[in-house]
């Protein structure tokens, strides 16, 4: 119950961290030439060298390939960033928590704002591949808002917990790169769900790909399977509960981490 | 009607050395028992350090309290405790009414961003909506004296017209509660002399102050009531 206050006192100082959060992606480019259209380029230079390449290796026609991967890559990003960021959440808002004390929800949502931005940043790529290469699905696309809000809600509820976890535990920072890095790979992002056989429903214990369907789906003109809805619902409803069990005896005690 | 009441408040820090912090010898501390049990129980008590222990008091409307000490004595963390940045490990603490520290009042300060915006977002950072800030702009671009200077990023400032910024900004709007680490103290002979005033004048209109200082002579010319910590506790009252 106590997350639901922190919420609403989060919800009511929104103009803090929609301002702030902003300002985070402002100020990495401010002073370069391209300024945020860094973050385009850098993610066309990938996809440009990757997609000839990964093609060629699995055999897929490049038109075919190239907006599975570009979808992939960029979904996979905003789900690998938020992930990383977690456990630092209260270390690198430290200050703000000892001598200004503002409600957590304020660095949970702004983190989640700014990646927000940097994603829909990104999106702007894939209109022109879909154009060109995809197929638009009118019903897919329609899920796209309710399959976004189940990944930041996941998102949102983790943050807490990883976050609290991060402070007093300092190698959870260490340890959540290693596990997006063997995500990365493990993962069918530059691979396809079914190239591994009769293995393919083990698909569905990895919470990265039911988020990576979740975001990619509505681009690539399907609707992502039941089973992954589910267990993200599940996921979201075990986030609260340990939430719910956890916040009076950890979120309190954060400050005393830092 | 404002108020600050602590009751037998108690904070204590644990102590993680970087064996302890790591998440490997919780763990193992939990699951790999066996012959390590002796040594465990050693470590299992995780040393802490007592920065307040069982201060109570009580402040009302027109209460201005002077918190003494030596350096880790306590009155840093004392105020960042009422202002609820730590809950209490023991004892009860409640307070009414709005609550500004004074700590840290360029947190948050955009070297990027210009002085304008670094107003909107020191505005922000202390809880108020872009309308009000607005309300308040010409007040203090009047009172920082900074004038064309505010249109330009705030990395181009020297510190000491940074802190007038900051200071301004701070000043401002009125609040319940107030908690001020140290007399602020900003810019060259001049502006310093205005400083004082306006701070002198905010502080007026505070409902309760409490203000932690080294100085006793501060200390005697600012607030009604003083309370001398040593070790986290009250060694005085008066």
């Amino acid at each position: 119950m106590e997350i639901w206050n922190d919420l609403i006192k989060g919800i009511a100082r929104h103009y803090l961290w929609l301002y702030m959060g902003w300002r985070d992606v402002y100020r990495r480019y401010i002073r370069s030439f391209l300024g945020p259209s860094w973050l385009i380029i850098n993610s066309l230079v990938m996809v440009g060298v990757m997609g000839p390449l990964y093609s060629f290796l699995f055999h897929i026609p490049m038109q075919n390939y190239l907006v599975y991967m570009v979808t992939s890559m960029l979904s996979w990003q905003l789900i690998a960033q938020l992930f990383a960021e977690m456990p630092n959440i209260y270390i690198t808002n430290s200050s703000y928590i000892t001598d200004v004390n503002l409600p957590f929800s304020v660095y949970h949502l702004q983190m989640l704002w700014r990646n927000m931005i940097i994603y829909g940043n990104n999106l702007l790529i894939i209109v022109p591949v879909i154009a060109l290469f995809g197929h638009f699905d009118w019903q897919a696309m329609l899920m796209f808002p309710i399959n976004l809000a189940l990944v930041f809600i996941n998102a949102f509820l983790f943050s807490y917990l990883i976050g609290a976890l991060g402070t007093r535990f300092r190698d959870i920072t260490p340890i959540a790169n290693s596990i997006i890095q063997i995500a990365f790979f493990t993962t069918p992002i530059l691979w396809k769900k079914d190239m591994i056989g009769q293995y393919v429903s083990l698909n569905y214990v990895n919470p990265f790909f039911n988020m990576l369907e979740m975001l990619r789906g509505p681009f690539l003109g399907y609707v992502p399977d039941m089973p992954s809805y589910i267990l993200l619902i599940v996921l979201a409803m075990i986030g609260y509960g340990l939430n719910v069990l956890t916040y009076r005896n950890i979120q309190p005690r954060v400050a005393y981490w830092l | 009607m404002s108020e600050v009441t602590l009751e037998n408040v108690t904070i204590e820090f644990p102590v993680y050395d970087v064996k302890r912090k790591m998440l490997m010898t919780s763990l193992l501390k939990r699951y790999l028992v066996g012959g390590m049990i002796k040594k465990d129980n050693e470590i299992s008590h995780t040393p802490a350090v007592t920065a307040l222990e069982d201060i109570s008091f009580s402040l009302h409307e027109g209460d201005k309290l002077a918190v003494t000490g030596h350096n880790g004595a306590g009155k840093t963390t004392l105020l960042r405790t009422i202002l609820g940045s730590y809950k209490p490990t023991r004892g009860r603490i409640v307070t009414r009414g709005s609550i500004i520290s004074m700590v840290g009042i360029n947190l948050g300060f955009d070297g990027e961003a210009t002085g304008y915006e670094n107003i909107y977002i020191r505005g922000a950072i202390m809880g108020f909506s872009r309308k009000q800030i607005k309300s308040y702009l010409e007040e203090i671009v009047d009172f920082c004296e900074l004038g064309e200077y505010l249109s330009l990023p705030v990395r181009t400032y020297s510190s000491g017209m940074t802190m007038r910024l900051a200071f301004s900004i701070a000043t401002t709007v009125p609040a319940d509660i107030v908690l001020l680490d140290e007399w602020l103290s900003v810019g060259d002979v001049d502006f310093s002399k205005k400083a004082h005033v306006r701070l002198e004048t905010f502080l007026a209109k505070a409902k309760i102050l409490i203000l932690a200082t080294h100085n006793q002579e501060l200390a005697d010319k600012v607030c009604n009531m003083a309370i001398q910590v040593e070790m986290g506790k009250i060694v005085s009252r008066s």
